[in-house]
């Protein structure tokens, strides 16, 4: 294995994830099979597996130039070969986007259902418009659709608060012990943090790119800390977690 | 210092103000929701301690009530057998002696009869069915009106506390049929179809606008005491026609 290979896959942050990953299947292996068919369940373990997957197909393009290059003169991107930002658009900012406001959607009532449903419709619409009349390519930077992807997801996380200060349902439960709780908390986090990267990324591009850097680290650590929680909903029993049921609504 | 360095301290600013407000917007939430679990707590025991007033209430309502009819079996039943009992125990003629030891029997009887109504005990081993047989048969043998009940399920599964509510309802119900309505006929009806389970009472009596709001508490009472076991108390009424009262049991 050359050094290439482990710039690509041995940082930290890929190393966490594939834990993440590994202990996950591991868990939903030795936990219940009742509980699979649930959607509190099954979910956060699909977003984990897709953040392992594309994390991992993006360190690959790095690893694999030739692959990179082709994918993105598919795309028809032959000016910037080099970028794999791609992956990040397709799979994170799009497809993972969707998945985290269906497990938001899981925790809400109907009536705010209904509210995620139709965020759901108007991000992807928006999505498919802007990419198909090539406002915003797929192998460029998205802002917009970045901004419509956070601002869906906050509004979302606003809505469970909203439920939780005012649902019945809530009323039996302690907060702090509820996984739907720090999920939706670092995604709040998380998804803040990037309207603010997002607003400033061009200068600090430009004029310095250390504070960039350093907003992207907390960035990093914030959506591991995500993915733990994910982590925390199927490993509830294997782990012998001290966790609550989510409240179920009819 | 230059404008470069001011914008990023504004920016480092931002951040740590915007981290600050996101962790005090996610801490009120806890502390709001802690809030309101203790409004709920306490807004529970106040609904168990109204329901255990109701429940005592209740039960001094019965006591009184059973009371007052042994008083009224004492000095018009057993009273009269043990008058009867002392003028043939009188009589040198041994039937008659024999008829008064079968009268004296009757009176002990009776005694043992009331004397098993003087706790609350036998609400646990009365059905709802058997109840109301006996408060129509009672009704019926004053000569009051015509009494019948149909009944297409037995209610024997009914915790205490609500079968004695049940029973005070029905009861109060049958005293405002004797005292207000003068029935030709009362009619009980009780009848489970799938979860529901709900008692008829139908007087066919002088009846009464029931669109007009009641100066008395008897029967916003009665729709409580029905509330505080999960159940529901509805009435009808027509005038010249009679009335029917409605109970749906709790599931």
């Amino acid at each position: 294995m050359d050094s290439r290979f482990y710039q690509a896959f041995g940082g930290w942050y890929m190393i966490i994830l594939d834990l993440i990953l590994i202990i996950g299947v591991f868990c939903i292996s030795r936990g219940p099979k009742d509980k699979r068919a649930d959607i509190k369940y099954w979910l956060p373990f699909l977003i984990v597996l897709l953040a392992f997957f594309y994390e991992n197909l993006g360190a690959y393009t790095n690893f694999n130039f030739e692959m990179k290059r082709s994918v993105n003169a598919l795309l028809g991107n032959t000016k910037n070969p080099k970028y794999n930002v791609w992956v990040f658009n397709i799979f994170n900012q799009q497809l993972l986007t969707l998945l985290i406001l269906y497990l938001l959607k899981s925790y809400l009532s109907i009536r705010k259902k209904k509210i995620v449903n139709w965020l759901m419709f108007f991000f992807l619409g928006t999505s498919v418009f802007i990419v198909g009349f090539g406002f915003e390519p797929i192998y460029g930077s998205q802002p917009l659709i970045f901004s419509i992807a956070a601002g869906s997801i906050l509004i979302s996380c606003g809505l469970y608060f909203m439920s939780f200060i005012t649902d019945d349902s809530y009323l039996e439960s302690n907060p702090l012990r509820l996984a739907s709780f720090w999920q939706v908390t670092f995604i709040l986090f998380y998804h803040s943090m990037i309207f603010l990267k997002t607003v400033s990324q061009k200068y600090l591009w430009a004029e310095n790119m250390d504070l960039y850097k350093s907003l992207n680290y907390i960035n990093t650590i914030l959506w591991l800390f995500i993915m733990i929680t994910m982590l925390l909903s199927y490993s509830t029993d294997s782990l012998k977690l001290k966790l609550e049921r989510e409240p179920n609504y009819v | 210092m230059s404008e470069e360095s001011s914008t990023i301290i504004t920016m480092i600013i931002a951040s740590i103000f915007l981290a600050a407000l996101l962790s005090f917007f996610v801490i009120a939430m806890v502390i709001l929701h802690r809030q309101r679990q203790v409004q709920n707590l306490q807004k529970m025991d106040q609904v168990k301690s109204e329901h255990e007033k109701t429940l005592l209430n209740i039960e001094n309502e019965i006591q009184q009530e059973t009371l007052t009819h042994i008083g009224r079996e004492l000095h018009d039943n057993i009273g009269q057998l043990l008058s009867l009992a002392k003028l043939n125990f009188g009589s040198i003629k041994p039937e008659k002696l024999a008829e008064g030891r079968d009268i004296l029997g009757q009176a002990i009887q009776e005694v043992r009869g009331l004397s098993k109504q003087l706790n609350l005990d036998w609400v646990e081993s009365v059905s709802i069915n058997e109840f109301i047989k006996q408060q129509l048969s009672r009704i019926q043998k004053t000569g009051f009106c015509e009494t019948s009940l149909e009944a297409n399920f037995e209610l024997i599964d009914l915790p205490k506390d609500q079968k004695l509510v049940l029973i005070r309802v029905i009861q109060e119900s049958l005293n405002n049929v004797i005292k207000h309505a003068s029935p030709d006929k009362i009619l009980i009806r009780m009848y489970e179809s799938g979860h529901k389970r709900q008692i008829i009472i139908t007087d066919y009596g002088k009846g009464f606008d029931s669109s007009q709001r009641s100066s008395g508490s008897g029967m916003y009472n009665l729709k409580k005491r029905m509330e505080t076991i999960g159940g529901r108390f509805e009435l009808t009424s027509i005038i010249g026609k009679g009335t029917e009262i409605t109970l749906t049991l709790p599931n």
